[in-house]
């Protein structure tokens, strides 16, 4: 009945990123009200951030530069939508990413005063990431329906186009966490790989604009890939490469099962060198 | 799990530091062994001892001398790089208070948060809360936010959450300083009634005379090795006869010169006895001389010079000059050198201290500070144990009514 030997610390490598779940969830909520704790707004401002972003977006985009997505439909409204559908995923990615190299320095507390299973930051930030993801669709949705009268229903698969996408982030998440322990230096190659990846994603532009021999990179690429998956999923409703995704959800699996076991190991030095 | 293992076994335990430089870092990140260790540094090395359960076990030393070290491994949170340390239970760290605190949030929502880092579900810990409060004591502070706490109740709540988590060991890092007489007095007759229940307990203090006490045995570290194991009356001893003859080490004994500062600088500051001795443990209530050298690097037209003894935490304990005991200084041309001596009874409570000298020059009514000696830090022993600051030397009398 009990599961071969080795499958064991596997399944707990993987458990320990979210359980105790108690733990979990009162770390998630104390992550997601610190933010706002004492502003007068609150958690209002996790709504005003992706408007202002997107009209500044669109200012720029559809009246400053003429985009190509504005030239073939010529209301902004199209633009908006293809923008939001990149911002999301890619905010998403900044979020997590450009705090994890810090994630454990700034917490010692957890790492030389109580035990605690430390990888569960990294899953902590993934949490509040997503958290302000589902107010981006929150957003998206009902704009879509506003601006192009209808959603297609391949928006179902949005759900699934995200799971690769979160597991590879999280799994890029506990690396940078666990290296940035011992090279102080990552944070600022971070910042600037951020920055690249900001112009390198389709973010605000689409995949056509891409020259035809290096599009594949971008699907090599999971952020772009989810970001076109994205818009696939939500505005343009072509249905999800079921082939494709099960190869993504196999390798972000994989990669993520190493990645826990490497950090559960690594992090048993932390308390040394803090 | 058999009874008559000892809770806590530690077999042959040491810990090592070794910088983790260039390449050696880089091969820690895929998880493979440094090449060629350099110079590291044993924090604790060679140490044995059990402790069954419903113990305390009292660890003292001078500071460096792998206290922490041994709590940290303890608690897991260290791996030892040689020996092992085997604990059965529920460990609850009082390594540092409050821990996982964050000043923005309440005292309740941080309690809570406390306990479930400690392993409790949200409604164990619902219901261990009500215990929390009572003990604490804090009233309606509770929803406030606990940057707005005295040091006091943040103490108290963050000790309120540890003892109420049931632990089978409970390490306890030198928090009971802090919080008033009464609060002090509840934790340890909590910790009684925890030991009473079978709980174990490492306890680092600088109060000796609880230890005495509290401790079923007391260890003494001296420099990562343990000097001495046992009944806490004689290792007490021991540690404080060789506290006393403990000739004081370079680096804190004696003041390096603070360099080049404006106005002057100061030379081969010292802290001793009236023999001349540098000391590090002075003795509650006996003079001892504070003496330093000054050499003006620019001329001074009204220098002020003053003493200053401060707690660690930067309280000033006593603070006197030139300027407040009306005392003449001429001035001082380029160059010039004045020693400067000051013999002072030290009536203080147990505990460390700094002190220090300064410079300063008048401007109108008040003296400005130039520049001051590095501040050197001693550790008071007193016969009888006492908090706070000073030494005054009370008895207490008690007169029946009939």
């Amino acid at each position: 009945m009990s599961p071969a030997p080795f499958i064991r610390p596997l399944t707990d490598a993987l458990q320990t990123l979210f359980m105790p779940f108690s733990l979990y969830r009162s770390l998630l909520r104390r992550e997601i009200a610190a933010r706002y704790r004492g502003s007068s707004l609150g958690l209002f401002w996790s709504w005003i951030t992706p408007l202002v972003q997107m009209a500044t977006y669109t200012l720029v985009f559809v009246f400053f530069f003429k985009n190509q997505w504005s030239q073939n439909h010529s209301e902004p409204a199209y633009f908006v939508i293809m923008l939001f559908c990149g911002l999301i995923p890619f905010h998403f990615f900044s979020e997590s990413i450009s705090r994890a190299p810090t994630l454990i320095l700034s917490n010692q507390n957890y790492v030389k005063r109580v035990t605690f299973p430390l990888q569960m930051l990294s899953s902590v930030l993934i949490g509040s990431s997503l958290f302000h993801a589902l107010i981006g669709f929150g957003l998206l949705l009902p704009g879509i329906l506003l601006l192009q009268g209808q959603i297609p229903w391949t928006v179902i698969a949005l759900p699934l186009v995200w799971i690769p996408f979160v597991l590879f982030t999280l799994s890029m998440t506990l690396i940078l966490a666990g290296v940035g322990v011992f090279i102080r230096d990552l944070q600022h190659g971070v910042g600037l790989m951020l920055n690249m990846l900001f112009f390198l994603s389709p973010v605000f532009y689409p995949a056509s604009l891409v020259p035809e021999n290096w599009r594949v990179l971008l699907w090599l690429n999971p952020l772009s890939c989810c970001i076109l998956q994205t818009r696939e999923a939500a505005v343009t409703g072509v249905s999800l490469n079921l082939e494709m995704w099960a190869w993504q959800i196999g390798g972000s699996s994989l990669f993520l099962l190493i990645v826990c076991l490497w950090f559960q190991r690594l992090s048993r030095s932390f308390a040394d060198v803090l | 799990m058999s009874s008559e293992a000892p809770f806590i076994q530690a077999r042959g335990l040491g810990k090592a530091y070794a910088p983790l430089t260039g390449w050696n870092a880089l091969r820690h990140l895929f998880l493979l062994p440094a090449k060629e260790q350099g110079q590291e540094f044993w924090a604790l090395r060679n140490l044995s001892f059990d402790l069954s359960r419903g113990k305390v076990l009292g660890i003292v030393g001078n500071n460096g001398s792998g206290k922490s070290t041994l709590l940290q491994l303890t608690a897991g949170l260290l791996r030892p790089s040689e020996g092992h340390i085997k604990v059965q239970g529920r460990c609850s760290a009082l390594l540092e208070l409050g821990a996982g605190f964050n000043p923005e949030f309440s005292g309740r929502e941080n309690a809570l948060h406390s306990s479930t880092i400690y392993g409790f579900d949200r409604s164990e810990a619902e219901a261990r809360l009500e215990q929390i409060l009572a003990f604490a004591d804090i009233g309606d502070h509770i929803d406030a936010p606990v940057k707005t706490y005295s040091s006091g109740m943040y103490a108290r709540l963050a000790f309120a959450v540890a003892v109420n988590a049931d632990p089978d060991l409970l390490l306890v890092d030198e928090v009971l300083a802090v919080g008033d007489v009464a609060f002090q007095a509840r934790c340890y007759r909590r910790i009684e009634e925890m030991k009473s229940r079978g709980t174990s307990i490492l306890f680092v203090s600088h109060d000796l005379n609880n230890l005495k006490m509290f401790a079923d045995e007391v260890l003494l570290l001296d420099r990562g090795q343990m000097l001495a194991k046992g009944d806490p009356r004689q290792v007490i001893d021991t540690y404080l006869e060789r506290l006393a003859n403990t000739p004081a080490l370079e680096p804190q004994g004696r003041g390096q010169p603070d360099g080049e500062q404006a106005g002057g600088r100061f030379l081969d500051f010292c802290f001793t006895d009236s023999q001349g001795n540098a000391v590090q443990h002075p003795l509650a209530g006996e003079r001892y001389v504070a003496e330093a050298e000054f050499e003006a690097l620019y001329p001074m037209e009204e220098p002020v010079f003053s003493l200053q003894v401060q707690t660690l935490q930067g309280v000033v304990v006593y603070d006197t000059s030139t300027l407040m005991k009306h005392q003449p200084v001429r001035s001082l041309k380029v160059g010039e050198r004045l020693r400067l001596r000051a013999e002072l009874t030290l009536n203080l409570a147990p505990g460390p201290f700094r002190i220090g000298f300064g410079a300063a020059i008048l401007e109108g009514e008040l003296p400005r500070p130039l520049n001051g000696t590095p501040q050197l830090t001693f550790e008071v022993i007193a016969q009888q144990p006492a908090y706070g600051f000073a030494n005054l030397y009370s008895n207490l009398e008690l007169h029946y009514e009939n």
